[in-house]
């Protein structure tokens, strides 16, 4: 009898990183009276995103991977979305881990899936999901900082600090002067960065890197772009102004990495196989 | 596996295309009502029965900010229209009485002619030119049978009574520190005889967060009666730490305990619970709501749906697709915990809900409930929702400067709401409000009461609306039933009855159960008469729980008319 031989990621994989720092600060979210979820709803979506991506995975691609990224997505999700009720979760998964398995260029994915869900599914229930669930964050600078500390290992870790700093950089120095023609406080912006919600886009959504840039040059344009595109949108009081910004820079990224090959030399990390089942 | 993983692909595409491009909402919207079918009937009559009322409020902060905080002052502006029903010359008829908040602007008091119209005689009363009032209450504080007013303002609570001459004359300011408030009770917490005060602010400051704020003007306080209107404050009984923005307080007994539970709904945080104990103290129980989503508590309504359950609590909140999608709560103990079953029973939706009201309008024997809605309606093309992307997402210490907010000027925040008529079906509430064009100017409501215009069981709905006129809705409907009223008159119990639970055993075996706290709500005082539609059947008994522990029975009461139930009278049990 043939077994299964299912892969999963070592130790070194930066998103265990993440994993950490999603545990920590569920425990976190949790106890927090704002919050408003409970931990049988993240554990609902959790299972669902991770049926999602270990089957898809299987089908699609014929391998049974151990479904690391469903478990992080479900924690973007999570964290992002308030829903009227948790069946709104179920096509939430499904286009986050669908875009993973249908949606590629040059067999690669394009749209980090936690994105993908966010902003589709907002647009598709607008009256039952709400990603101003962002809002329910405690505003606590200490909790920003803890975030940014983690997020700083992380993108260098994976190597996408240029992402992250190029975001910070030029969103400052867009929003400084655009400020002064929409009339507006040339501080709120900074402190926006400085919030707990950005922190955590900053370094976990925007430094993906399946879907964001491998060389230095293209993950400093990558992240100016999305600093630019944000302002852009914010001007105009557009919903989700970052992530509609993330979504359009990935897709014009794998549009260009047609021509520039820059995903041709990602990296991979390791795996091992381990077999269940089967003599 | 191939044709497997192409169907695969095919249904995502096509999922993805019908979330792009097809409504799926509209697969969960509720058929069109046909307001026929219910033969309700609430017709806005102001001018006819000669109410004519425009709410005012206008801020002045300290001279060196308040061009500062300029933009804000629609914000701040949006928290005071209030209304309040009063038998105030003692004849029958039910009158009620509009405080207007700017200062030097004119409070209406309307009194009841009975004969389908009122006049107004403020003036009379010495009601007209009062100190930035927010809300008023009228209660008997020294059991003299004769109303006293408590007037909630910008500023500290005032304690008026009438004079030899029926004006009401200021006796008791109520001391520092205290804010702007709508959130009072009035209810005899220790069952002493007199009514007491549990008194909670919003004031004008901000919040700190959306929803775990800590810097609000502070928790609910008690001011205990010591008889003839004499108030000391009393801090055993509640130790509440947490400083919160409070928009209202509701009693109910909420676990069937014969105790008088507190309910405050808060906004920018969790509401809180506070379980009465067996002595009369009070305990704090938010736990229960710990994963309640709706953290904008506006007000508190509680109704009984049956003799035999416990009472439904409804927390009006807010409902804004794209931004605040939770909506209504309807909570009911089911013996163990806590369960909201707004969704379930088709109320969770309703705008930015302020006030609420639980009362038969068509005298079938379901309680239907009104919800009045709408915060700032200015240009509807300049929505402050969209505005709010730029500065809410900050830290709390950003957030709590107001000068840091985006100006509201004349933008729409949740407004040009029509507020909702909910009727009580057996297969649910339903929506009738735009199908019978209630509210179709959709108003900025909040207090909302109902009269009985003419003493005949048809309740009639007043609608106070911030910054705009009232609205007096008759209630024009066909009676689907019989009705009963009542009175309550204390005597060991307070006067006004307050805390009384009156159960209505009908001929074919249902109980109905109203509980009498009249300053539930949001930012209003409701009748004394306490009114029950019946429907077809007929009372068989009347029981009346009195505060201090009195029950009595009434048998076979008349039909279609108020009574007046004095403590004592009754058969006791």
């Amino acid at each position: 009898m043939k077994g299964i031989s299912i892969t999963i990621p070592k130790l070194s994989d930066p998103r265990f990183i993440f994993l950490m720092f999603t545990f920590c600060f569920l425990g976190y979210i949790l106890f927090l009276p704002g919050y408003g979820r409970s931990a049988s709803e993240y554990l609902f979506l959790m299972s669902l995103c991770l049926f999602f991506d270990f089957f898809l995975r299987g089908i699609m691609d014929g391998k049974w991977v151990f479904p690391l990224s469903g478990l992080v997505s479900a924690f973007g999700l999570f964290m992002i979305c308030d829903v009227s009720s948790p069946i709104y979760y179920i096509p939430m998964a499904i286009l986050a881990m669908g875009s993973k398995f249908f949606i590629k260029i040059k067999s690669r994915h394009i749209f980090n899936p936690t994105t993908f869900g966010v902003v589709f599914t907002s647009l598709a229930f607008p009256s039952a999901v709400s990603p101003t669930g962002l809002l329910r964050w405690d505003g606590n600078l200490f909790m920003s900082l803890f975030i940014f500390i983690c997020g700083l290992l992380m993108v260098i870790k994976v190597n996408r600090w240029a992402v992250s700093a190029s975001y910070y950089l030029t969103a400052v120095a867009v929003a400084t002067p655009l400020s002064f023609f929409i009339h507006e406080n040339p501080y709120t912006y900074l402190h926006s960065l400085m919030w707990e919600g950005i922190v955590v886009y900053t370094f976990f959504n925007l430094t993906d890197p399946k879907t964001s840039p491998h060389k230095l040059k293209y993950q400093l344009l990558y992240g100016a772009s999305i600093a630019v595109l944000t302002q852009f949108f914010r001007t105009f009081d557009m919903r989700l102004p970052e992530h509609k910004a993330l979504l359009i820079a990935c897709f014009l990224y794998a549009a260009i990495d047609i021509y520039i090959r820059d995903k041709e030399k990602i990296e991979v990390w390791k795996v091992r196989e381990v077999s269940i089942g089967g003599r | 596996m191939n044709f497997f993983r192409k169907l695969l692909s095919i249904f995502f595409y096509i999922f993805l295309m019908l979330v792009l491009f097809f409504n799926f909402e509209d697969l969960f919207q509720k058929p069109e009502v046909d307001a026929k079918a219910f033969k309700l009937s609430l017709k806005e009559v102001s001018q006819e029965v000669n109410v004519d009322f425009v709410h005012e409020n206008r801020l002045q902060f300290r001279k060196e900010i308040d061009n500062l905080l300029q933009g804000l002052k629609p914000f701040y502006e949006a928290f005071s229209a209030s209304v309040s029903v009063v038998d105030i010359n003692q004849d029958g008829w039910s009158d009620f009485f509009v405080p207007s908040t700017k200062r030097g602007s004119r409070s209406h008091l309307y009194i009841n002619t009975g004969h389908g119209r009122f006049v107004e005689k403020a003036r009379d009363y010495a009601l007209d030119l009062l100190p930035e009032p927010v809300r008023a209450g009228f209660f008997d504080c020294d059991n003299d049978g004769e109303p006293e007013m408590l007037l909630t303002t910008n500023h500290c609570p005032i304690l008026y009574k009438k004079d030899s001459l029926g004006q009401y004359k200021k006796i008791y300011k109520f001391p520092e520190p205290c804010q702007m408030s709508t959130a009072f009770n009035i209810f005899d917490y220790n069952r002493d005889g007199y009514l007491d005060l549990s008194v909670a602010a919003f004031s004008h400051i901000v919040p700190n967060n959306w929803h775990n704020s800590n810097n609000g003007p502070g928790g609910v306080v008690f001011y205990k009666n010591e008889g003839q209107c004499r108030f000391s404050r009393d801090t055993k009984d509640l130790n509440e730490r947490n400083r919160r923005f409070t928009h209202a307080i509701g009693v109910v007994d909420s676990r069937n305990k014969e105790r008088q539970d507190l309910w405050a709904a808060t906004d920018f945080n969790l509401d809180r619970i506070f379980f009465q104990k067996d002595d009369d103290s009070y305990e704090q129980a938010d736990e229960i709501l710990y994963n309640s989503k709706a953290h904008n508590g506006m007000s508190v309504e509680p109704y009984y749906l049956s003799g035999d359950s416990y009472p439904s609590v409804f927390i009006s909140q807010v409902y804004q697709p794209r931004y605040a999608v939770t909506g209504n709560q309807l909570w009911t103990f089911d013996g163990h915990k806590f369960v909201d079953s707004a969704k379930e029973q088709g109320v969770n939706k309703c705008g930015w809900a302020w006030g609420a009201l639980f009362e038969d309008l068509n005298n079938d024997g379901r309680p239907d409930l009104i919800v009045s809605n709408g915060f700032i309606s200015g240009d509807p093309q300049n929505q402050y929702w969209s505005m709010m992307n730029r500065f809410a997402p900050s830290s709390r210490r950003y957030l709590s400067n107001s000068i840091n907010w985006r100006p509201v000027n004349n933008t729409t925040w949740s407004g040009h709401e029509r507020d909702c008529v909910f009727m009580n079906t057996p297969k649910g509430f339903v929506n009738v409000s735009e199908a019978i064009d209630f509210d179709k100017d959709k108003l900025d409501g909040r207090g909302l009461v109902s009269i009985d215009l003419l003493n005949n069981g048809k309740l009639s709905v007043i609608v106070a609306n911030q910054k705009q006129k009232l609205n007096f809705y008759k209630n024009e409907t066909p009676s689907e039933g019989h009705w009963i009223g009542f009175r309550l008159i204390g005597k060991t119990s307070n006067r006004d009855g307050i805390g009384t639970k009156i159960k209505l055993k009908l001929e074919n075996g249902n109980t109905l159960v109203r509980a009498h706290y009249p300053f539930n709500g949001y930012s209003a005082q409701k009748s004394s008469k306490i009114h029950f539609g019946l429907g077809p059947y007929k009372v068989a008994e009347v029981i009346v729980h009195w505060t201090n522990g009195l029950q009595e029975k009434y048998l076979n009461p008349k039909l279609d008319a108020y009574h007046s139930l004095e403590e004592g009278q009754g058969v006791a049990l």
